[in-house]
């Protein structure tokens, strides 16, 4: 894919986790080494982040290892930490990696059942034995080393100073705990759980896993065609009282006659919002008295209606015409609602009143040809609820089924999809 | 890791409902969803027009759009040997470049002689441009002889490859041709919303594995009935 959508490319970090996560998720992230769930022989420092050996170091039962307080979550995406080697002590016996929450704290990671694990003095990776097998470089005084768990693949592999090893494990799954072990005297391990920037570029391997997802999920075919997508937006924008933008796009998409059919049902409807985007509100009053005698009788429909005249008014430079409209109409209106965000507003136009030439003035805010949208809106969604048809269009229904498909998966914990959420497709 | 058999979690429709009654959708976002989609496919008239409603900044120079527009129209009126005219003036390396792409246009045009009822002019398009591409590439050849099976019947419109037809096919090369000239340009060549709705599909599938729900169908987007 192109590299500016590479760069645009937005992946949910936080920490040590990559996935956008349920918030009772995100509190209980791995953050620093257990003072309970860790080997006596273990001295824990430095916030709870470093270990030193303090053991005889004399035999295998003398190793020592220290897991962290909550598991890696499990509908994460990726999970990353690492730890720096601040003295391999007297032989430098020392294993990364990930364990269950049963598995002996005297051993080093992947020696035993539910653990895996890099040890530094062979460079081997072990999994759920004590015979490993060649697998990187290997780890000294002053080496980075990371642990990166991909929960979408199911696969583990390790970094060395910033640089990413192949892939040590596969078919990686369950309630795993980061873990590090030592076993001879003097060996020191600080350990990275995000809080400080990582040695390994997490971010730019996540939007490679990502662009990797995106790009399964977009070659698909979709079951419709292009013109069922054309006439979806054509429903939106006739939905949504865009009559201009309706016309032209389906004038130059070949699918006039539906707009036609359409449009006729609620010309009303849509002259009425077209007036309010021209700023005449008068004569939208008059159609809508006309059109939709019942929408006239909601107050706060009237009430933004007027706002908006009074508005359109200063614009004119009509401040006598704004004047007498907030006296008369407007005032009554807020004292007989009694409703203080009225009132509120009415007073925040009222500043308009209050300099020479609003249009360069602090309130120039309100002159701002989107509020003549926002009363748009809000009389189409009146007017859609008088002709009682359908509140949402095609594409809101779309959009709001794939929010809810997307909170459940995160409920269930899908790896794959915490690394998506509906702000990929609407952000610029 | 372990395969469990885990009991499928149910989420009543009613339930559902509910939920998605809660999503707050911003319209701004949904106006850029479209206005993205309209300045992608290279709708100038219809941008221009939707900034003007919606005070949105397309986001690109709109004259851009105009030779795009010219090129989708000229597709979408089955008038092929302008289009190509038109992409050559843009940038000849556009179709050198990408021959499928110019397989797909020389068949669009084969299409439309054959719509016109030009069977002569079909027939010697199709075995002096188009049947040597389909000896050096099968897949090539494949959508040659579906196109060629039109031929077949009287009636094309009713045979069997009927939809070759529709205006939907036009749009379909028209697209095509719209994103390797975006491409070109190094600008976004997929609209959004369609991979908005890949992505559901992949999401409903995604959740189907663990859950029972009601499913959108998006041809129609009614929400199926989850059975226990």
């Amino acid at each position: 894919m192109e590299r500016h959508f590479y760069d645009d490319l937005q992946v949910p970090v936080h920490g040590c986790v990559v996935g956008n996560l349920p918030s009772e998720f995100l509190s209980k992230l791995p953050s620093a080494w257990c003072n309970k769930d860790k080997c006596e022989y273990l001295e824990l420092t430095k916030k709870n982040l470093c270990l030193k050996y303090q053991g005889p170091g004399k035999r295998n039962e003398d190793a020592a290892a220290a897991r962290t307080l909550f598991p890696v979550p499990s509908g994460c995406a990726i999970f990353y930490f690492e730890i720096k080697v601040v003295s391999a002590g007297r032989d430098g016996f020392i294993g990364i990696g990930l364990s269950a929450a049963n598995v002996s704290l005297n051993r080093l990671p992947g020696w035993e059942c539910n653990s895996l694990g890099y040890h530094g003095d062979d460079g081997n990776a072990f999994r759920d034995s004590g015979t490993g097998t060649p697998y990187g470089p290997t780890f000294t005084t002053g080496d980075v080393i990371g642990c990166c768990w991909n929960l979408m693949k199911g696969v583990v592999f390790f970094t060395k100073n910033g640089l990413a090893l192949p892939i040590a494990f596969r078919g990686v799954g369950g309630t795993l705990y980061p873990t590090v072990g030592l076993q001879t005297p003097g060996e020191i391990v600080e350990a990275n759980f995000g809080g400080q920037e990582f040695v390994f570029d997490l971010v730019m391997y996540a939007k490679q896993e990502k662009l990797d997802l995106l790009s399964r999920i977009y070659s698909r075919q979709l079951p419709i065609g292009e013109d069922k997508l054309v006439n979806d937006i054509l429903d939106y924008l006739v939905h949504q009282g865009y009559t201009s933008t309706a016309v032209s796009f389906s004038r130059d998409s070949n699918q006039g006659e539906w707009v036609n059919e359409q449009l006729q049902k609620s010309v009303s409807r849509h002259r009425i919002c077209s007036l309010i985007h021209h700023g005449n509100i008068d004569d939208a009053m008059k159609e809508m008295e006309q059109a939709y005698p019942s929408v006239c009788q909601n107050k706060k429909v009237v009430f933004q209606l007027l706002c908006q005249k009074f508005v359109e008014w200063i614009r004119k430079g009509r401040v006598d015409k704004a004047v007498e409209l907030g006296k008369t109409q407007l005032m009554e209106l807020v004292t007989s609602e009694d409703d203080a965000e009225s009132a509120n507003y009415l007073s925040e136009i009222s500043s308009l009143l209050a300099y020479e030439d609003p249009i360069n003035s602090p309130a120039s805010y309100l002159l701002d040809l989107s509020k003549r949208e926002v009363v748009a809106q809000m009389l189409n969604d009146a007017f859609l609820q008088a002709e009682s048809a359908p509140r949402l269009s095609q594409l809101e229904t779309w959009t709001r089924q794939l929010q809810v498909v997307f909170d459940k998966l995160a409920t269930i914990q899908d790896p794959e999809a915490s690394l998506l959420s509906l702000q990929d497709f609407l952000i610029r | 890791m372990q395969q469990q058999t885990v009991q499928k979690r149910v989420f009543s429709k009613e339930e559902w409902e509910k939920k998605l009654s809660q999503v707050q959708v911003d319209r701004r976002d949904l106006n850029l969803l479209v206005m993205n989609y309209l300045v992608v496919e290279g709708y100038k008239d219809a941008a221009e027009k939707f900034s003007e409603e919606t005070g949105l900044d397309p986001g690109v120079d709109l004259n851009s759009i105009a030779e795009r527009m010219a090129i989708r129209t000229a597709v979408q009126q089955g008038d092929i040997d302008k289009a190509i005219e038109l992409v050559n003036d843009v940038n000849p390396l556009i179709l050198d470049s990408n021959p499928c792409l110019f397989f797909h246009l020389q068949l669009q045009k084969l299409i439309e002689l054959i719509r016109q009822g030009n069977i002569e002019q079909a027939l010697k398009f199709a075995q002096e441009e188009l049947a040597p591409k389909g000896e050096e590439n099968p897949a090539f050849l494949e959508e040659l002889e579906r196109v060629m099976a039109l031929l077949a019947f009287e009636d094309h419109a009713s045979s069997p490859v009927g939809y070759l037809l529709h205006q939907s096919q036009r749009q379909k090369t028209a697209s095509e041709l719209n994103q390797a000239i975006l491409t070109s340009f190094a600008q976004e060549k997929d609209p959004r919303l369609p991979n908005l709705l890949k992505t559901l599909l992949w999401a409903q599938e995604q959740l189907k594995s663990k859950a029972i729900f009601p499913e959108m169908d998006l041809s129609t987007g009614i929400l199926s009935t989850p059975k226990e």
